[in-house]
């Protein structure tokens, strides 16, 4: 702090979830973030989607930081979001970026608004007064808005704009407004700033069905609609009222709905050979949400290739669609819809059930439309001079996804990087904001410190009393505001409230100054504190309240704009004010009665402990090294490197597992802060919240080392599946994938007396009873040894039995390169499993023919099995030593699979690569980082606050059921048996409420949430017994 | 079918040399909306295709199928893996003809029963309710339908073989 090193500060450049995630997580390691988006809100695609699978929920929120939440002033991020380290800049766009690494200047374009949000108080009477409507593209159209309207409708605030495309200028809006909040004339604004580091996370722009020809032929009605479309249909805030999915044309509702893949992707013509990788869980999770929202009765079916479940839970959320929701799939891509007479829509397929023809009418088609990324890697290669692949897309370093090729400090994440999912865009962002984090330690810059106010010790015995802060913003206490006065007035006489006095601007400084110096008078030890946004300075006014003595779990804040939010249609200047009276005095039963909480801090023991020394284990423990953080290091093998990096020279993308692990081994091993320990094992693990100790166990039981440690990070790797199908170990013609590999590569297969080699995927894989997930990895394995051996010899036919290609994103290329070296792809499907002889110690097979429908019959030289990838046995030990779940796979179970990827729920526990589930090394290293980047963030803040509305236990009423340990999320409580009592950490409880809820004998109970408490606050709100003002 | 014994794992070479088939990843979109695979026995040009990539040539060589194209080139256009699946019809009606030059397909002997390789003139009530006329076809026009015949009997093809066309 005495040098005077500047604050890091990191452009995040785009919004969406990923963006928001790396500035979350910069924010929270303490830097500056910058955080623009092109459009007109936050939130991005996200924003508009109200259901997310596996749950089927919006799960927003989950992406909050998990610990000293009272301080983040977030709650849900669909309304908005707030962070005192985030400065938000919607509706701008970088139009310059110019410096080098470390001092970057970026000139940013505001785009006007015409309406000052920072004066608008919301009441959207210029929206009823404006004449002009025009189509609502955040409703894709299906709805109409005015040119001036609200970009987003669940935001909070509102940011109202106007479309100046549509704006007539005509002024009514500027008539009504009693604010004076529009400027017709607003000028766009262009500033330079300076940051450190570049996050770019824009997304991609999606395939539009009006701007592409090949569309053409499915966009025949409105009643075909893209999958985004789609989702406002289901939205409370699109179309989806009354229960009903209505058909765009008609209203009808639709109760037969179809989808079609791939619209725009795997199109080699349209110069788009790609998978956009999404699309087919977005389709399934759609048709799944259409029969809950449509009923039982909707029916729904699938056009699609290849159904792409490679991630985790993916394959099983099909298996549920089908065979729970009875969502209908059928591998057929159509080649176009025609609109019937009657306006139904008409689609011709082959059905390879029947092997016929069939005709089916729907009453929506939904067009599953994928990314379209050349033009956004075009731009920033050319705003950050960056480099751009023969694909075109902008170069990354090797090995890894998210930092660009020979650009210091500019990173990626995100949807730029290939359409991801919502747990991918998690890890990139908290991966981006890692590397970010690392660059800007290692340029010198400083991290935002705050003045740390100890809480007052307070005297819990005291009677309650109440001081009422009213802020008197002059706009709306103008005249359609509500009446200070006679709320003054009339809270005064509320039972418990000592003071009530109306502050100028308790935003301001001079407002801050004035509260303080009213506190400290009042002598009051209860705080309620009404204002206009007032999530958007929580901290300060906490700040406040300590500073006069008040404790701060004691205050609360009431947003006096609230209701006139909430869109009262009564709202006459009495009846509002009538109505907020009401609420402050709830509001005030409610602190009344709520006990003072006590903060413990808990010191972190800044150390952290890696189980598990592959690539993705040593590049974890090589992040935290570099920025200082002490690690041990624990592999239970001889020797460093794990399966890819002890066992695979080359990948058929290029990269070279074997020699990155040597440097990486060689890094390790030099660095000082790593203490490596081989052959060694967990054995055990105890202590509390940030200081843990495990006991190690080296060389066959011969050595115990006991470790301490605050965090650790499950870097457990996987390896390749083993299987007594198909013959395997019956003749040595008949390998896995990885024996092959070996095999070729070694030179022990002759490839010139080879004629027939056939490979089958998915062996004991997606297969109940057997590895159920999808190992995502196979497919390219088995294309790599095609290539492999079409290469060595092109004479050699290779067949590959699959059922799903999982080739998603750019690794869709691959599959169509091992096409055009004539490698022969056959679908089978569980139904009809390939058969496997031996004879002559030679394997000899059956399989049917998908396409001509014929059985064929072969003598393959090398039959080849893509076996899967297995979890490390160990990963059972380590679960129980740490208390940290697997799921039925043998894979560990991360804290949440689309917000939580990278941690458990149990705090200071991360995971990286195959300990989440099977993938490739750039997403092991991609994770690594993240996993380290949340170790980090956590062991560096020194020490750790407890939340403080936190569960309690009374024993009296207590029958020990423990159904609140099967209860609680965070499994932050135990049963002490010694003691006969249900414990909770105080650490890890969040407060949810859940043992409140499971509890039969209300003995499970959340501070500041009790029973009384919430019966006086429903009596307060019910006993509206106001009389007819007696005030001015 | 064992491809071991009964394909020619060359035979695209002989058919269809410029490596556009080799995309073909069996989407099915070529035969969704082929008019041709209204037909009986349908044209499924997918699996054509296949035949060609396991070389089936026996197959192949006694396929008729091809001849029923009607060269709308919807295929063509619709095809994501830019197979050019006409361009692969063609080729193999060419392969067909310069292997036997006795070959008659039975699209010729359509052609002279009724006027068309296909049965024009159904979706009658489409027609109606889009508020189309019905369609002119020549069957319904016994006097064109002659001259038409007469015509077609000076192809070499068809006068060569006139014993099929009831001459």
């Amino acid at each position: 702090m005495a040098e005077n090193k500047p604050i890091g500060t990191v452009l995040v450049a785009g919004a969406g979830i990923s963006g928001i995630k790396a500035a979350i997580e910069l924010a929270e390691t303490g830097y500056k973030v910058l955080l623009t988006d092109s459009s007109t809100q936050v939130g991005g695609i996200l924003a508009k989607l109200d259901y997310q699978f596996p749950s089927d929920h919006c799960g927003m929120c989950r992406m909050l930081p998990m610990v000293g939440r009272e301080y983040s002033s977030e709650y849900c991020m669909r309304k908005s979001l707030y962070h005192e380290n985030i400065e938000i800049l919607p509706f701008t766009e970088v139009v310059s970026v110019a410096g080098d690494a470390g001092k970057y200047k970026v000139e940013l374009k505001k785009r006007a608004r015409y309406v000052n949000s920072e004066v608008c108080n919301e009441l959207g009477k210029c929206i009823e007064a404006c004449p002009v409507e025009t189509a609502d593209e955040f409703n894709h159209g299906l709805t109409k808005r005015k040119a001036i309207y609200k970009s987003v409708p669940h935001n909070v605030p509102q940011l109202l704009l106007i479309d100046k495309s549509v704006c007539t200028e005509c002024g009514e809006c500027v008539k009504v407004c009693s604010t004076g909040a529009i400027n017709l004339h607003a000028q766009d604004e262009v500033e330079t700033r300076e940051v450190h580091a570049i996050v770019l996370a824009s997304g991609v722009k999606l395939y539009n069905t009006k701007e592409y020809e090949d569309a053409k032929s499915y966009a025949v009605s409105p009643d075909v609609v893209t999958s985004l479309a789609f989702e406002r249909m289901l939205s409370g805030t699109g179309t989806y009222r009354d229960g009903i999915i209505k058909r765009p044309s008609d209203g009808k509702p639709a109760k037969k709905i179809a989808w079609i893949q791939c619209m725009g992707s795997r199109n080699k013509r349209q110069n788009r050979d790609y998978c956009s990788s999404v699309c087919c869980m977005f389709a399934l999770k759609e048709a799944v949400l259409a029969k809950e929202k449509g009923g039982d009765d909707v029916e729904t079916t699938i056009f699609y290739m290849d159904m792409r479940t490679f991630g985790k839970g993916f394959q099983q959320y099909r298996a549920n669609a089908e065979e729970e929701h009875g969502v209908r799939l059928v591998r057929c891509r159509v080649q176009e819809v025609v609109r019937e007479p009657d306006g139904n829509l008409r689609i011709r397929y082959f059905d390879p059930e029947t092997n016929e023809f069939q005709i089916a009418h729907y009453d929506i088609v939904v067009m599953s439309t994928g990314q379209v990324p050349f033009d956004d890697h075009r731009k920033w290669a050319e705003l950050v001079n960056g480099e751009l692949s023969p694909t075109g897309l902008l170069a990354t370093e090797k090995y890894s996804k998210v930092r660009l090729a020979g650009k210091q400090g500019i990173f990626m994440c995100g949807s730029l990087m290939g359409l991801t999912d919502i747990s991918e865009a998690m890890a990139s962002g908290i991966a981006a904001a890692g590397e970010a984090t690392s660059f800007l330690n290692a340029i010198g810059t400083d991290k935002v410190s705050f003045e740390d106010i100890a809480e007052p010790v307070t005297d819990d015995r005291q009677l309650p009393k109440a001081a009422v802060l009213l802020c008197k913003c002059g706009e709306f206490a103008g005249a359609e505001g509500i009446d200070l006065e006679m709320i003054k007035n009339e809270v005064m006489k509320h039972r418990g409230v000592g003071t009530v006095h109306v502050v100028n601007s308790i935003c301001s400084e001079e407002g801050q100054k004035e509260a303080l110096d009213v506190l400290k008078k009042a002598k009051c030890n209860r705080l309620l504190i009404g204002a206009c946004q007032p999530f958007m300075y929580r901290r300060k006014v906490r700040d406040i309240a300590k500073k006069a003595g008040y404790n701060s779990s004691l205050v609360q804040i009431f947003d006096l704009l609230g209701i006139a939010r909430r869109g009262t249609e009564e709202a006459s200047k009495l009846a509002w004010t009538r109505r907020t009276i009401t609420e402050i005095k709830a509001d005030l039963e409610s602190i009344k009665q709520k006990p003072a909480l006590h903060v413990q801090s808990v010191p972190i023991n800044p150390t952290a402990l890696v189980v598990g020394g592959g690539i993705g284990g040593m590049h974890s423990a090589l992040s935290l090294a570099n920025r200082g953080i002490p690690v041990h290091l624990v592999e239970k093998s001889g020797e460093l490197g794990g399966f890819a990096g002890n066992q695979i020279a080359a990948t058929v993308d290029g990269l070279k597992p074997m020699t990155m692990a040597k440097d990486l081994k060689l890094k390790v091993f030099e660095h000082s802060k790593i203490t490596v320990h081989l052959n060694s094992q967990v054995a055990k693990t105890q202590g509390t919240l940030g200081a843990f100790e495990s006991k190690i166990v080296s060389d066959g039981n011969d050595q115990k080392t006991y470790l301490h440690h605050g965090a650790v990070i499950m870097a457990t790797g996987g390896h390749e599946g083993k299987t007594d199908e198909y013959g395997y170990g019956q003749s040595e013609r008949i390998v896995t994938q990885f024996e092959f590999k070996q095999q070729l590569e070694s030179g022990a297969i002759d490839l010139s007396t080879v004629e027939n080699v056939v490979m089958i995927q998915c062996v004991g894989s997606r297969e109940a009873g057997k590895r159920e997930y999808c190992s995502r990895i196979c497919c390219m394995w088995a294309i790599a040894n095609a290539l492999k051996i079409k290469e060595m010899n092109p004479e050699v036919r290779v067949y590959v039995l699959y059922r799903d290609i999982m080739t998603y994103g750019f690794l869709e290329q691959y599959y169509t390169k091992a096409r055009a070296a004539g490698v022969i792809f056959v679908n089978y499907d569980l139904n009809s499993k390939p058969q496997v002889e031996v004879a002559d110690g030679m394997p000899v097979m059956r399989f049917t023919e998908n396409i001509l429908n014929t059985e064929v019959e072969i003598s393959p030289d090398y039959l080849v099995l893509s076996t899967g990838v297995d979890p490390e046995a160990t990963n059972k030990e380590l679960a129980e030593a740490f208390s940290l779940p697997l799921n039925d796979d043998g894979f560990f179970s991360e804290a949440d699979s689309k917000w939580r990827p990278i941690e458990f729920k149990q705090i200071g526990s991360f995971l990286a690569g195959a300990a989440h589930s099977p993938m490739p090394l750039p997403d092991v290293i991609m994770q690594a980082e993240a996993a380290a980047q949340k170790a980090y963030t956590y062991l560096s803040g020194g020490s750790i606050n407890t939340a403080r509305v936190i569960s309690t236990v009374k024993d009296a009423l207590c029958i020990r059921c423990q159904r609140c340990i099967a209860a609680c999320p965070f499994e932050a409580r135990s049963y002490n048996a010694a003691e006969h009592r249900i414990e909770v950490d105080p650490a890890g409880c969040q407060g949810c409420g859940m043992c409140a809820v499971a509890c039969r004998n209300n003995a499970a109970e959340v501070s500041g949430w009790s029973d009384k408490q919430m019966m006086s606050v429903i009596d307060a709100k019910l006993a509206d017994d106001l009389q007819p003002s007696t005030a001015s | 079918m064992n491809p071991q014994t009964e394909a020619n794992k060359d035979l695209w070479k002989a058919i269809y040399n410029t490596g556009d088939l080799q995309h073909c990843f069996n989407c099915s979109t070529c035969i969704s909306g082929c008019p041709a695979s209204f037909g009986d026995p349908p044209l499924l040009v997918r699996n054509l295709a296949r035949k060609v990539m396991y070389g089936l040539e026996e197959a192949l060589f006694e396929d008729d199928t091809p001849w029923a194209c009607v060269s709308c080139s919807r295929c063509e256009e619709m095809c994501p893996m830019d197979v050019k699946p006409f361009e692969m019809i063609l080729h193999i009606r060419q392969w067909q003809a310069s292997n036997d030059e006795t070959r008659v397909p039975p699209s010729i002997v359509e052609i002279y029963k009724r006027g068309y390789t296909q049965a024009v003139g159904t979706n009658v009530e489409t027609r109606q309710a889009l508020g189309l006329d019905p369609l002119p076809i020549i069957t319904n026009n016994p006097e064109q339908l002659a001259m038409f015949r007469e015509m077609l009997m000076k192809t070499p093809v068809i006068a060569a073989n006139d014993y099929m066309f009831g001459g």
